[in-house]
């Protein structure tokens, strides 16, 4: 039996219906949460809290949502151990509610995404490195060292910051669970003037990561734009696919 | 009665309505009374420009509307096309296309925003999902700091919104000239996702007498009071506050929650198997969208309008009729249907905690008098004809046909030669200068603004290929692409030419990407419809526009005018007819994006270089003052759209072009930039420099395409199938050059003269 | 040189602060109304310092008169019930909307967040506090000015 999947929906959620596809494309059983139905939280395996503007970005990105009634469930279940996947607005939620890189009390965030150094909202294409050995990141099972992938990066508010103390800890402790890099691994700078390049957080247990590209826009062959776009297999998942394998994998994992 | 006649005269100037002393005589005559404020400003907004296309309409009839797949054509918010079958079904790809010039031009963000937001809701009211969207921008001179300021916020609103509501941009335009700096153009463009059994109509369904008018969205306030008429008048600096407060004010969040909870209501009325109308609010405002709705029910209508959610109180009924709050939409539907219907947006979605006062309300009923009947605490606000109020009224404008100056070949080719002569320059220092041009220059920073991926359907993103395309149903190969033309170089010079260049490049956009054009939107953007000049230059275009559409035989399904666009000082913006093509792939493995793909392809272009220089780059570059446009031959060039889409399917080519600004070699060189790092191309200038016009051919703007060829021997027979003369023009190579005849310029000199102009759009920083 | 404060607040509903409102509520700590304004402070020649608030009122990133409220502050600091929330690190900057304004050195920018209970009075300084700490500053890269 697959893995059920919620993929929360807040109030200006934009990006849920083709986050549930490549979670189903990678055999879960992924379905919309509704903010108007958090009990609904509770019959889950995991979350994944999906892109967009929920409640428009007010305040500051993933605030409001961090402190919404539907992300109870979610805090209970990561401090449970079960896995929470954010990305984008979904990263910058759990930065928000403390849970990456969780070196803090709850809802007292230590490190944010914050506006891009341009001021500006862009949308490009990347890819992200693996930065970590693959044990730091059980939410990604069976993931290969050094792994690369691509994505797309469509953001206003993906700078990591954080004090500097704090920078060196999330170093150290191997909390950067992915860098922005090239086609071949090598990092680059992020667009978005990102502290230590950073690309994605996991917390300490290694169950949470919240990840600001997006892999599921570039996770099927029609959407490649480069070599890899191969006409014989154009709507197979390919590409960004392999981070929502690894994250069923480490479900599978659990089940057995 | 003459009495009557001249108090609705008094009355309307004392109320700054745009309606002409005429047309108030007419409504008081046959209303036989003096018309309500109400009324007054319901018949403003119904009879502008905007809303009537009292000036327009009767050219507009010209336009070639009809085809094998068209499954709804002119006459509601948006046209249809046929995309295919899929698991049995039938999808149509819905298709909007409006201006927000005006507004664009006073409040910059909020207008452009709102234009987004408006063209967004056209495609929603169909019953449709909404796919993407795309933009024609005019802007004035980058180097005057408000046109720059204009410019910016404009891309920022549409960012803002489409980013917001989750719809992603996938194409559009930016030109930039002098005729604009005080009337900036903002044209946008709406796609949508419908099964063809689904389409819900814009239109109280048969049988509706009795049911509810549901009013959906955003409490009424007292924004965007004045916005239709306001459209349809030229801009004046004295009346710039009262401009300013005619803008309406977005809000994509709440869009965004009023799109997924429609979404969720057409699924219930599926499920239920029962009909509706569905229509959104725009101009005219309530009063309009519901006036237009029971209209083309053949019913009428009776509105409280106290039942209306507002945001501020005591607003007086004229405001609550007329005025043009965004986000909102009017449902018809059976009463057995209004309580799902309501808890759907109000409890479920939960509009009234997403933004205050928001919600769905029953604000009337639907009856048999066909008169349209508003009230407000118990007055008779409004009482008039349907059918009078929205009929509107005809005008036959005088106007006189622009003069087009002829050329002789002779006098075109001596004017060249001197042209040339007179600032000598190697073929890669033309080159420098024309990437470098304001219209050929990359747009980039203008397009990472847009989330062109949301949703997860694109394939092909802007910036990557000549349209944008989309798989829309998930599991099916299905594509759709949209291309834009519309080049105001050319509008000055000859408008009907340029509507002619402007069919032929949509449709070429898109046959770049291998789709086959099979429905086109324009929006018209002229001057003044009174000054029988620029009225000349509107009919002209139109014709232009008819002839290219029957030629190609691919109809018009959707479109939109807008007149006026000229400031009290005068200037008037350059003709600019815009025409968006909608492509469909059957399979999207057969589009490919512009970029080179390997190293040793022959590149060749599809037909014979032209030497018209009017409105050109390089001709404006070299002082040249030609009003030869390039000849659209259709025919050819259908021929040559149609061998691009089959050697796409076949692998016969890698890559497509279509030459548009800057000719051949800006191509070429457009097609090296956008290939994986080390590919470069090499060209043999001697054939060329042989024709009329020498060198300065490689950077003429025929109607053609560049390609890059795979297989030698498929693309000669697919060529010889369609009878497409092609013409080699060099090869591809592996290193990052561009190799013209003697010159070796390194590609990173070329690619930075074309990056360099716009990437400081938005300047320093902002604080 | 001398630094002016300016407080710009939105005439037309600002959802952003009744937001503020409901998540401060849901928080537990008795705010019954929030009013948010944008705060801009000028480092400015002495000479151009009066006609600084001309100059801003026609520069349309600023200021908007049919959506905005323009209002000088007496001091560059937040008034009583009022934070101001500001980014770490910031860099000034010396242009709006890419212009340059006569005699003006350096900008900065804020956020204002003023408090008032459930009968319109200021709250009290600790639940300032719970809110700048809860809710209003994000300390990873923002910094509260009391």
């Amino acid at each position: 039996m697959s893995a059920r999947v919620a993929v929360l929906v807040f109030p200006g959620t934009n990006s849920e219906d083709e986050t549930v596809r490549a979670l189903q494309a990678a055999g879960l059983d992924a379905a919309l949460v509704h903010w108007s139905e958090p009990e609904a939280l509770a019959r889950f395996d995991a979350y994944v809290l999906p892109g967009g503007f929920a409640y428009e970005d007010r305040i500051r990105a993933g605030a409001v949502a961090a402190h919404d009634a539907l992300m109870d469930p979610v805090i209970e279940a990561a401090e449970a151990g079960k896995f929470v996947l954010g990305i984008c607005n979904g990263a910058q939620m759990l930065a928000e509610a403390g849970l990456v890189p969780g070196t803090g009390p709850l809802r007292r965030p230590t490190a944010a995404f914050a506006p891009n150094a341009s001021g500006r909202f862009h949308s490009v294409h990347v890819h992200v490195r693996l930065a970590v050995e693959p044990a730091r990141v059980p939410i990604l099972g069976g993931i290969a060292a050094g792994t690369v992938l691509p994505a797309w990066a469509s953001h206003g508010d993906g700078r990591l910051a954080a004090p500097a103390g704090e920078l060196e800890r999330m170093a150290r402790d191997g909390h950067v669970a992915f860098v922005y890099a090239d086609r071949e691994g090598r990092r680059v700078p992020s667009p978005s003037g990102s502290a230590l390049d950073a690309a994605a957080l996991v917390n300490r247990g290694g169950n949470v990561l919240a990840i600001m590209p997006h892999p599921e826009r570039d996770a099927w062959t029609f959407q490649h734009l480069d070599r890899t776009r191969d006409r014989a297999s154009m709507l197979a998942p390919s590409g960004g696919a392999t981070f929502f394998r690894h994250f069923a994998r480490a479900l599978a994992g659990r089940a057995a | 009665m003459t009495a009557v006649l001249e108090d609705a005269v008094a009355l309307g100037r004392r109320a700054g309505v745009a309606l002409s002393d005429d047309e108030l005589r007419r409504i008081a005559e046959r209303l036989g009374r003096v018309p309500t404020v109400t009324e007054l400003f319901a018949f403003d907004a119904q009879w502008s420009e905007h809303c009537s296309y009292k000036s327009s309409r009767e050219h507009l009839k010209k336009l070639p509307t009809e085809g094998p797949d068209v499954l709804l054509g002119v006459g509601e918010d948006a046209g249809i096309v046929r995309l295919g079958e899929w698991n049995g079904e039938t999808y149509g790809i819905v298709v909007a296309h409006e201006s927000h010039n005006h507004p664009s031009q006073v409040v910059p963000f909020e207008g452009a925003a709102t234009g987004i937001g408006g063209i967004v809701r056209d495609v929603l009211c169909m019953g449709a999902e909404v796919i993407g969207v795309a933009d024609a921008l005019r802007f004035g001179r980058l180097e005057n700091e408000h046109c720059r300021y204009v410019a910016q916020s404009v891309v920022d609103g549409i960012a803002a919104y489409g980013n917001a509501i989750g719809v992603p941009n996938v194409g559009g335009d930016v030109f930039v000239d002098e005729s604009f700096d005080d009337n900036v153009l903002v044209n946008v463009v709406a796609l949508g996702l419908v099964k063809a059994k689904d389409v819900i109509h814009s239109r109280a369904p048969r049988g509706s007498v009795g049911w509810d008018i549901v009013l959906v969205g955003k409490a009424t306030d007292r924004s965007g009071f004045g916005g239709a008429s306001f459209s349809s008048l030229t801009l004046d600096e004295d009346d710039a506050d009262q401009n300013k407060g005619a803008v309406q004010v977005p809000d994509p969040f709440l869009k965004n929650v009023i799109m997924r909870a429609t979404y969720a209501v057409f699924a219930q009325l599926r499920a239920s198997n029962v009909q509706a109308g569905f229509k959104d609010l725009g101009a005219g405002g309530l009063a309009g969208c519901s006036a237009e709705l029971c209209a083309a029910g053949g019913v009428g209508a009776e509105v409280e309008l106290e039942r209306v959610p507002t945001a501020q109180r005591d607003l007086p009924p004229e405001v609550v009729a007329i005025g043009e709050t965004q986000e909102r939409l009017c449902w018809i539907v059976p009463p057995s249907f209004t309580p799902l219907l309501l808890e759907l947006y109000n409890d479920v979605y939960s509009l009234p905690r997403v933004a205050r006062g928001a919600c769905a309300a029953v604000i009337g009923k639907v009856t048999e008098t066909g008169r349209y009947v508003a009230r407000h605490r118990g007055e008779t606000v409004m009482d008039v004809p349907l059918d009078f109020l929205t009929g509107g009224v005809r005008y036959h404008r005088a106007y006189e046909l622009p003069r087009v100056a002829q050329e002789g070949g002779a006098d075109r080719e001596r004017a060249l030669a001197l042209a040339e002569r007179s600032a000598p320059a190697t073929l890669g220092e033309r080159l420098r200068a024309v990437l470098a041009h304001r219209d050929v220059c990359s747009r980039a920073s203008i397009y990472r603004r847009y989330d062109g991926v949301v949703r997860g359907c694109t394939s092909i993103p802007p910036g990557y290929a000549d349209a944008g395309v989309l798989v829309p149903i998930p599991g099916a190969p299905l594509a759709v692409a949209v291309g834009i033309g519309g080049n105001p170089r050319y509008g000055t010079i000859d408008p009907r030419g340029a509507a002619e260049l402007a069919v032929a490049e949509a449709i070429g956009h898109v046959a770049a990407v291998g789709a086959r054009a099979i429905g086109l939107t324009d929006c018209l953007n002229f001057g003044d419809p009174t000054v029988a000049e620029h009225m000349g230059a509107f009919v002209a275009a139109v014709d232009g526009l008819a002839g290219a559409a029957r030629h190609f035989g691919v109809p018009f399904v959707s479109g939109n005018v807008s007149l006026y666009n000229r400031s009290s000082s005068g200037r008037h913006v350059a003709p600019s007819p815009i025409v968006a093509a909608i492509g469909r792939i059957a399979d999207v493995a057969a589009s490919a994006t512009m970029a080179f793909k390997r190293a040793g392809s022959p590149i060749v272009i599809t037909a014979p270089v032209q030497t018209a220089f009017g409105g050109s780059v390089v001709g404006e570059l070299l002082g040249l003052a030609s009003a030869t446009l390039p000849d659209v031959r259709v025919h050819a060039f259908a021929r040559q759209c149609e061998l691009v889409a089959r050697c796409l399917e076949r692998g016969a080519i890698g890559a497509a072009h279509l030459v548009t600004d800057g000719g051949v070699l800006a191509a070429i060189a457009k097609m090296a930039f956008a290939a994986e790092p080390g590919l470069g191309f090499a060209i043999d200038p001697a054939p060329m420099a042989e024709r009329a016009g020498g060198e300065l051919g490689w950077f003429a703007e025929t109607p053609a395409f560049v390609v890059e060829v795979f297989d030698v021997e498929a693309f000669a027979r697919l060529g010889a199938e369609l009878r497409v003369d092609s013409y080699d023009a060099g090869v591809t190579i592996p290193e990052p050059y561009a190799v013209l005849g003697d010159e070796r310029v390194p590609l990173e000199e070329l690619r930075e003269a074309w990056e360099a102009p716009l990437r400081d759009f938005y300047g320093a920083v902002r604080a | 040189m001398t630094t002016r404060a300016f407080a710009v607040a939105l005439t037309i509903p600002d959802n952003e602060a009744f937001t503020a409102t409901e998540t401060l509520a849901r928080l537990g700590l008795g705010v019954g109304r929030t009013a948010r304004a944008d705060i801009w402070l000028f480092d400015v020649d002495d000479p151009e310092a009066d006609a600084l608030r001309e100059r801003i009122a026609s520069i349309e990133t600023i200021f908007n008169p049919n959506k905005h409220r323009l209002v000088e502050r007496p001091s560059a600091a937040p008034e009583p019930g009022e934070v101001w929330i500001a980014a770490r690190d910031e860099a000034p900057a010396t242009l709006v909307g890419g212009r340059a304004i006569p005699g003006v050195r350096a900008i900065r920018r804020r956020t204002g967040w003023h408090l008032f209970d459930h009968d319109g009075r200021d709250v009290p300084a600790a639940t300032l506090e719970r809110a700048v700490e809860t809710f209003l500053c994000n300390p990873a890269f923002q910094e509260a000015i009391r």
